[in-house]
């Protein structure tokens, strides 16, 4: 292949009005009133679709056709109605240099990786402000400011949005843009889905963020039945919203998967394979077997809900333990979703400022794929006080127990990887160490809940909440953050400040562990999830955490600043490879060309032998044949 | 590398073995994740029908809903036939390969055809208990799957049909996915047609 692209830029006027995101809000806005009117038209006649008095296939209806309008919109109808007509089939779409492509379908996996990283962050940042309100509101015991139904809502859009958003909060960004740099490839396998996989994400958090309008959701992130078939309107957006987001997660897992099968650069072997390649192949397991089922049970809920089936409503033959079952199993494997990227990038990390190699290397991918196969065995554990068969229930134990064990091999690696090494404690390695520390008390805690006696007393209450904060919060939002200062010179060519980098870590550290482990004690003290009102005695403590909480949510702000600072106004150029790290990534100059490599390389050694004498160069970047990718 | 006049659309030529094998490995986890999907199907009508809450799996009493046998039995027949073709072409000379996509389209089309003419005389409607939430659901999901295969059977019909510029592995890998991918959504219709028809 030859490097010569030419950019030729078309007028402003025409990169405005062609397809991007403005045609796609404008579309889809259009699409909604269209499916709408479409919706309420299929209702007349049914008496059962107008037995409420919302019209969910309206609603439904102006969902798929706002989706439908906003990615004709985008352009990614183009491709596929050209596909038909007889087109050749391409690789590549609107890769031209300048600011415009960031807002429109793009299949340069840089661009995308950076648009997952700046779209997801905004929802997340909504989501921790739902959380800041929360805590607003359990200032005091009684419902003020917010009464019940609102605050409800307000604790459903948090962790709605929040699983949402961290499902692709290390996949989207760093899965997309470092995965072809670490394997030797120019691209990913499927470029044109890995831009739609983007666009969903978007997509899904306007219409989560709709339900406000529909009357809020009242189930919780987990939207159990029967609750989720007799909600308001809000119910709608959130089943549409989650079945957006597990199609994207299924297409992200394949994309992802292929890319590491067939993509990587000669040389590149299995023991070769970055750490977090690992980790992101194993999660991309996950996600295509798990999502595809969360893709199923919401559907189930949506004929529920517009064309009253009655999977989930046994007083027509169905079952609400069946929406539990269904649900758990992919939500299960989807807390592993989370962790293993985390897991991958925390490994990735140490041995580059422990100047040592990784200890343990085939340990740590026996332990990720032990979780990958473990997690489809242990979802059930969540229906222990559901009724489920009491002879199923030691076996969900077992299993769910059993899983510590592959996990245990990570804190194994990271304790081998740290034994005598001469650290350096900077940003991202700090982040990494506090991974280890959060991820521990999660891990504990999680001990508690699988055995059933304990679960049985501590579910439903802040015990349970505590635990997951401290591993997805504690865990792959540190892992997240550890990934953002380690890789974000790499991606946007900028050097952050260091001193509000340290300033952002300790505070988040700090609080995040102020506000989070009282809530075991609030837990043990029999407070429950999703109540606005608590004892009074309770009252100390709430403030305490809140407080802590919005500390927290402020260390937030300072990451943001320092973002802007450094993005805007000090623009400090970052260097090639500012951490000496021997990650093919890094060997690339920043920013990173078009085409990634002007030659595929040829792998000569494996990530991480620091400090190992004689140890080859990474790779080869003039080999003298010019190999093909993935030979 | 190629840019064209409007220097929005770059054209990239790689080597076409790599873009084979991601077609080939890409359709096998695709069709791995389709297969998921309709487990959650298979799951729902196992469980609820273990379950049979409140007696009223088979619908309320006096009104068991009861599908066409025949209606049934063409269906399937239709999608193995298609995927026979389908996946058949794979092992033909390419020469073939525009008539085997033709039969397979017109197969899967006839399926979704036939689905829909079943579900506008079916006698019950979703209303009618858990079996005919799992009969309504998992039938008008699987068409709409076939659906989105016929697009792709499209496509290849049409780049065959053309003979544009995709290299010859490309589209030998395009066939044998396809064809994959309808193999495994005849085995889900050969559960679906037991289950449904004959278990109930």
């Amino acid at each position: 292949m030859s490097a010569t692209a030419i950019a030729v830029r078309p007028p402003v006027w025409r990169r405005v009005i062609g397809f991007n995101m403005l045609t796609g809000l404008a579309l889809g806005i259009s699409g909604w009133f269209l499916g709408g009117w479409i919706g309420g038209q299929m209702a007349v006649g049914h008496d059962y679709l107008l037995g409420t008095d919302q019209n969910d296939v309206g609603i439904f209806m102006g969902y798929l056709f706002a989706i439908i309008g906003w990615l004709v919109g985008l352009g990614f109808a183009n491709y596929p109605i050209g596909r038909l007509l007889g087109r050749s089939p391409t690789l590549r779409e609107h890769e031209t240099a300048g600011w415009t492509r960031y807002f429109k379908m793009c299949t340069d996996h840089k661009v995308v990786g950076i648009q997952y990283l700046f779209g997801v962050g905004i929802f997340f940042f909504i989501g921790g402000l739902n959380a800041m309100l929360m805590r607003t509101e359990l200032l005091r015991p009684v419902e003020r400011p917010w009464p019940a139904g609102q605050y409800l809502t307000l604790v459903s859009l948090h962790g709605t949005m929040m699983i949402m958003m961290t499902s692709a909060f290390i996949l989207g960004p760093f899965g997309n843009y470092f995965v072809p740099l670490m394997i030797g490839a120019r691209r990913m396998a499927f470029p044109r889905i890995e831009a739609l996989t983007f666009w969903l994400v978007p997509a899904a958090g306007l219409i989560l963020m709709s339900a406000i309008a529909f009357g809020g959701i009242a189930t919780g992130w987990t939207g159990y039945s029967p609750l989720a078939d007799e909600g308001r309107a809000g119910m709608d957006a959130y089943v549409t919203a989650f079945i957006l987001i597990a199609i994207s997660l299924t297409l992200v897992g394949l994309n992802l998967l292929v890319t590491i099968l067939t993509m990587r650069a000669p040389g590149l072997t299995w023991t070769r394979l970055p750490i977090f390649v690992w980790g992101v192949l194993a999660t991309s397991v996950l996600m295509v077997l798990a999502a595809p089922v969360l893709v199923a049970t919401m559907t189930m809920v949506l004929m529920d809900r517009a064309a009253n089936t009655s999977f989930f409503l046994a007083s027509a033959g169905g079952s609400q333990y069946l929406y539990q079952n269904l649900f758990w199993f992919f939500g299960h494997p989807e807390v592993y979703i989370l962790a293993l990227p985390g897991f991958g990038i925390v490994l990735e990390i140490l041995p580059v400022f422990a100047r040592k190699p990784l200890w343990g290397y085939r340990l740590a991918v026996a332990g990720m794929l032990g979780v990958t196969l473990l997690s489809f065995m242990v979802w059930q554990h969540h229906l222990f006080v559901s009724g489920m068969n009491a002879g199923l229930r030691p076996f969900y134990m077992l299993t769910t127990e059993l899983i510590s064990i592959p996990t245990g091999f990570i804190f194994l690696n990271a304790i081998g990887t740290l034994w005598r090494a001469r650290i350096r404690f900077t940003v991202p390695m700090l982040f990494a160490l506090a991974f280890f520390f959060n991820f521990l008390i999660g891990g504990l805690s999680g001990v508690f809940l699988s055995d059933v006696p304990s679960d049985v007393t501590t579910h439903g209450s802040y015990f349970v909440m505590a635990h997951f904060h401290y591993t997805i919060m504690g865990g792959l939002v540190f892992a997240f953050f550890g990934a953002v200062y380690y890789w974000l010179p790499k991606m946007l060519g900028v050097t952050l400040n260091e001193t509000l980098a340290k300033i952002h870590f300790w505070m988040m550290f700090v609080f995040f562990n102020l506000t989070f482990f009282p809530l075991f004690a609030a837990g043990f003290l029999d407070m429950p999830r999703r109540v606005s009102t608590y004892a009074p005695h309770l009252q100390v403590l709430n403030d305490f955490v809140s407080a802590s909480a919005f500390m927290l949510g402020f260390s937030m702000l300072i990451f943001i600043a320092n973002l802007v600072w450094s993005l805007v106004f000090a623009r400090v150029p970052a260097l090639a490879n500012p951490w000496a790290s021997r990650g093919l990534e890094w060997q690339l100059p920043t920013p990173v060309p078009t085409e990634n490599f002007e030659r595929i390389p040829v792998i000569t050694s494996g990530p991480y032998e620091y400090g190992v004498a004689g140890a080859p160069p990474v790779a080869d970047f003039t080999p003298a044949a010019l190999p093909a990718a993935g030979s | 590398m190629d840019t064209t006049a409007g220097g929005t659309h770059i054209e990239e030529i790689e080597p076409g073995d790599v873009l084979a094998r991601n077609i080939h490995l890409g359709s096998r986890v695709w069709a791995a994740s389709e297969a998921f999907f309709f487990l959650a199907f298979f799951f729902a009508f196992l469980y609820l029908r273990a379950l049979n809450t409140n007696g009223i799996w088979r619908g309320w009493p006096h009104h068991h809903p009861n599908p066409s046998l025949a209606f049934g039995i063409a269906i399937l027949i239709c999608v193995l036939a298609c995927a026979a073709v389908a996946r058949g072409a794979a092992s033909v000379a390419p020469a073939m390969w525009r008539n085997a996509a033709s039969v397979a389209l017109v197969l899967a089309l006839a399926a979704v055809g036939l689905q829909a003419a079943q579900f506008s005389s079916l006698g019950f409607g979703p209303t009618d208990g858990a079996y005919a939430s799992v009969f309504v659901g998992w039938s008008g999901l699987f068409a709409l799957m076939l659906l989105g295969t016929c697009y792709w059977l499209g496509t290849v019909l049409s780049d065959v049909t053309r003979a544009g510029d995709a290299s010859p592995e490309v589209r030998a890998a395009a066939v044998d996915g396809v064809g994959f991918v309808l193999l495994v959504l005849a085995g889900v219709e050969i559960a679906a047609f037991i289950l449904l028809y004959i278990v109930k």
